[in-house]
């Protein structure tokens, strides 16, 4: 499995790009609804679905597309100050033991969620938005696909990487909440 | 076992693996998911496992964070900052210590279209710094001074600390706004006066007289600086008369800022598309341990441990400012090993309870904690504020170095720390 792993490489990074694009493109699209509904609203009309177009979708799509990119990148927020002291192959471990419970617990979230997802295709869930039924059921999919996908980058990084750590440190989450900084 | 030992047992698990570098959201939700699977069974464990996530992110009082990170990246990545230094550099050009003033002054005007500490000490360092060099101040001071400015960021709204705490706390995030305003104003004056002091005892680390800098008539810099003002009259215009939510002023903002910044041409489509999916990024990894955080509540609440705690602090009979003080050790010590958001919402399943019985005012008690997150963003050795300046200036100075240069704006912040807890009505008197 890891010589099948490593050749998956480029393509999951693709795919975690391409997620987390997805996932700005529903924070764009929200933004642009709510401004649009607020700019009706002046007319004394709104834009409709907004409410439930933002928390059934968009909210769902930039929370969890990114997520992908965000463990592949190792910036999931952690606490640092114990693991720079100990010594390198005791670093190695904490890693890999980290790093299964952080599989075992997308593996446990993508069962869990896609129960949630199939039970909630079976009664056709939706919300109402003034009159309109607006169907909910799909955006529940959108979770059990990235807590999946994320589960095999961690599982990717524990037969590739083998308890090193991408070459990120302390500054990579400045870059982080930076993002492209001038 | 009882649910109390069960309970202990969850909040020991996660400190070791907080200390083995587990991410926090993973260690918040694995502790809880097992513990809820001691406790109850595992199907009423599955259950809540299946349906926190969802339940959490979509929620439109939420939707207000991605609204105001995209505000923040996209003035950021349009470099609004400048004119506000201007404008600043124009108004105190007579006072000592002026520059550095001005660097406060405009770290508090550009915190009102960021939410994040970080973007503001890194834009407004990029400009100021140089600047107070040239004008012969110590490298350490002028870099300490950014740092801490930049602390500003998440007290004056829109606060993106604020929110998610208004959020656990189901209190109003526009309370809390106009609490964050008056203690980010009351830091404001308290670094003026640290600089004032410092300028007046160390003119050898802060000149009294400018030289070598430029300083803009007023009328120039206002103009210039007329975009960025208008954008935060638009958000805390509609905010606070009422025509906005949370919401709709952040999307309303951030499409604002994107309008200003292709008007002035200081902002491309490439810029827009990467703070949209920065925007993305930083949710998915807040919200995340937001859903740890969550399903944390409900294992302590469920195992009586929250409880339990409660009536362990009754029992110590903690006078207020006995309380105070352990809260204030709790946060500072915190702050200084992990990120402001996740020590936010790892702490607050046990905090929020505690201040309740105690009766403390939760706009207030919102505004104090996050003032004491954000000092963590300049105490050794995790000052992320710091890290910050110190990638922005290169061999200028040392990291140390600049661990130095934020000390007298630390004493600051202590004396806005006392005045916040010896006299709260300085949050709450807005109300």
């Amino acid at each position: 499995m890891s010589n099948v792993l490593p050749r998956s490489s480029g393509a999951l990074s693709r795919v975690s790009n391409g997620l987390s694009v997805l996932g700005g493109i529903g924070a764009g699209l929200a933004m642009l609804m709510i401004f649009a509904d607020v700019a009706l609203r002046l007319f004394g009309s709104q834009f409709p679905g907004t409410y439930v177009a933002t928390t059934g979708y968009f909210m769902l799509m930039l929370t969890f597309l990114p997520l992908v990119k965000v463990q592949a990148e190792d910036k999931m927020i952690s606490v640092d100050a114990m693991y720079l002291v100990l010594p390198h192959p005791v670093q190695r471990v904490v890693v890999i033991v980290a790093q299964i419970l952080s599989l075992g617990t997308y593996l446990a979230l993508a069962y869990g969620t896609l129960k949630d997802a199939i039970s909630k295709t079976a009664s056709r869930s939706y919300a109402l938005s003034g009159t309109l039924a607006v169907p909910t059921w799909p955006g529940y999919y959108i979770l059990p696909l990235c807590f999946g996908l994320t589960a095999l980058v961690v599982a990717r990084a524990i037969l590739v990487h083998r308890g090193q750590l991408p070459k990120s440190n302390g500054t990579d989450i400045v870059e982080a909440s930076l993002g492209d900084r001038p | 076992m009882s649910g109390i030992a069960i309970g202990i047992s969850g909040i020991i698990a996660l400190v070791v693996l907080l200390a083995i570098r587990t991410p926090v959201a993973i260690a918040l939700i694995t502790v809880s998911f097992l513990g809820l699977t001691i406790l109850l069974d595992t199907n009423a464990a599955w259950s809540i496992l299946n349906t926190v996530p969802y339940e959490f992110s979509a929620s439109w009082t939420l939707s207000a964070v991605p609204m105001f990170l995209m505000m923040g990246y996209i003035s950021f990545k349009s470099k609004m900052t400048g004119s506000l230094f201007d404008v600043a550099k124009s108004l105190f050009s007579w006072m000592p210590g002026s520059l550095a003033i001005s660097s406060v002054f405009a770290c508090t005007g550009f915190a009102s279209v960021c939410g994040s500490s970080i973007a503001t000490a890194a834009a407004m360092g990029r400009i100021s710094i140089p600047e107070m060099v040239r004008g012969g101040y110590n490298a350490n001071i002028a870099c300490g001074a950014v740092a801490a400015g930049g602390t500003i960021g998440a007290l004056i709204p829109p606060s993106i600390i604020l929110i998610i705490y208004g959020i656990f706390a189901q209190t109003s995030v526009l309370d809390l706004f106009v609490g964050g305003i008056g203690v980010g104003l009351l830091t404001a004056a308290c670094y003026i006066g640290a600089i004032l002091a410092m300028a007046a005892l160390r003119p050898d680390l802060i000149p009294r007289r400018l030289e070598k800098v430029d300083i803009p008539p007023l009328g120039a810099s206002l103009r210039e600086a007329a975009p960025v003002l208008i954008l935060i009259l638009i958000i805390f215009g509609g905010l606070f008369s009422g025509v906005f939510t949370a919401t709709e002023a952040g999307a309303v903002g951030a499409v604002a800022a994107i309008a200003i910044g292709a008007a002035t041409r200081k902002i491309t489509f490439r810029d827009v598309v990467e703070s949209l999916v920065e925007t993305g990024m930083t949710c998915a990894g807040l919200f995340i341990i937001a859903i740890g955080a969550t399903m944390l509540t409900r294992f302590l609440a469920i195992s009586g441990t929250g409880s339990f705690i409660l009536s362990l602090v009754d029992g110590f009979q903690l006078g207020y400012w006995e309380l105070m003080l352990a809260i204030i050790l709790v946060y500072l010590v915190l702050g200084m090993f992990m990120d402001p958001i996740g020590c936010l919402l790892l702490t607050l399943p046990i905090f929020l309870p505690i201040a309740k019985v105690y009766d403390l005012d939760s706009i207030w008690f919102g505004v104090l904690v996050a003032k004491l997150l954000e000092i963590g963003m300049i105490t050794p050795p995790f000052g992320l504020n710091v890290f910050v300046i110190r990638g922005l200036v290169g061999r200028l100075t040392s990291l140390t170095g600049i661990f130095k240069g934020v000390v007298p704006f630390l004493a600051a912040d202590l004396v806005v720390i006392l005045l916040m807890i010896a006299v709260p009505g300085i949050v709450t008197i807005w109300q």
